[in-house]
């Protein structure tokens, strides 16, 4: 196999849900924290509430991220979202395959 | 923000969460050493206290009842840190097993043979007992059983920078003849002496799992 279809494969090996960049920072946030609410999440990366619902409902479906109510502020229930054993796998795993692509393209 | 993520920028990116969430995980569990550390320490100077002034040493009921209720103190203890970990430890069953377990076989071999007629055997789970602070050698050996459980397995796929409990075990180990020999001169001197290492061990663990993860943030 030569680099470019090296290249080509590990692309096609790129998990498409979590390459979406909001998703990426999303689960990226999760990964560092293990949780945080959707308040806070919305907040630090600028999203709409409907933005924000749309891509958490992606990564909830993948099983990547799961969906808690807590007592916040006030004693007031907020949701709160973690990052699961498989979220944190995939993102390791699509740290792995960018980390491939970006040393078939430097060694090219 | 585009659809998808740029690969230079996204190593980037999940290369500090990755950094950030080692750093954060060790740090984390240096805490809940020196938090359970501390509170198993006090709890057991506590009833050696009550042991003495009331005169309770030979009371087995005291004993259970106060080893029963240490384990209500672990999680409590563990919950002073909250922090959410994606780590995968190990079952509740399991956790639960591997501090519990070694009481119960110390225990039960120790007070079967100190009750037992035969004065040989009786000598035998008194020197088991460590002259009544036979609770430093199980807590050893949860120490270590732990660490094989599932430090060990976290540490070699990189999810976490030190080894604590396999740091605080092999320390409780080395000084456990220290505390058999103080526990056999006198009994308060012997839980004295391993409520002390107990807590040197726990602070010499988290030490050096926060040193550890402050040279892996500083990228020396």
């Amino acid at each position: 196999m030569n680099k470019t279809n090296d290249v080509a494969y590990l692309l096609r090996n790129l998990n498409s849900e979590l390459f979406n960049s909001k998703r990426f920072m999303i689960v990226s946030l999760l990964y560092i924290f293990g949780k945080m609410k959707l308040s806070e999440l919305r907040k630090i990366l600028g999203l709409s509430w409907g933005d924000l619902d749309t891509h958490i409902k992606k990564l909830v479906e993948q099983g990547y991220v799961e969906l808690w109510k807590e007592p916040g502020e006030k004693k007031v229930l907020e949701t709160v979202a973690y990052l699961t054993g498989k979220g944190r796998q995939e993102y390791e795993k699509l740290y792995d395959v960018l980390r491939a692509i970006s040393s078939q393209i430097e060694t090219k | 923000m585009s659809e998808t993520v740029s690969p230079v920028e996204g190593i980037k990116v999940a290369e500090l969460a990755i950094k950030l969430r080692k750093y954060l995980d060790t740090v984390y569990g240096a805490h809940i050493f020196l938090a359970i550390g501390t509170v198993i320490a006090s709890y057991w100077m506590i009833i050696f206290a009550t042991a003495t002034v009331f005169s309770l040493y030979e009371s087995l009921t005291f004993w259970l009842g106060a080893l029963i209720l240490m384990w209500v103190l672990i999680p409590f203890s563990i919950r002073l840190v909250p922090y959410p970990s994606p780590i995968k430890t190990a079952s509740i069953v399991k956790k639960l097993s591997t501090w519990v377990l070694p009481f119960i076989i110390l225990y039960t071999a120790s007070i079967s043979l100190i009750l037992s007629k035969d004065p040989l055997l009786t000598d035998m789970g008194k020197n088991l007992n460590m002259g009544g602070a036979g609770w430093y050698l199980a807590v050893t050996l949860g120490l270590l059983l732990n660490h094989f459980v599932w430090e060990k397995q976290a540490y070699d796929k990189g999810q976490i920078l030190a080894k604590p409990f396999l740091i605080s075990g092999v320390f409780m180990l080395a000084t456990s003849p220290a505390v058999y020999y103080f526990g056999h001169q006198d009994i308060g001197a012997g839980n004295i002496l391993a409520v002390g290492l107990m807590l040197l061990g726990c602070g010499i663990a988290a030490f050096i799992s926060i040193r550890k993860a402050y040279r892996w943030i500083q990228g020396e």
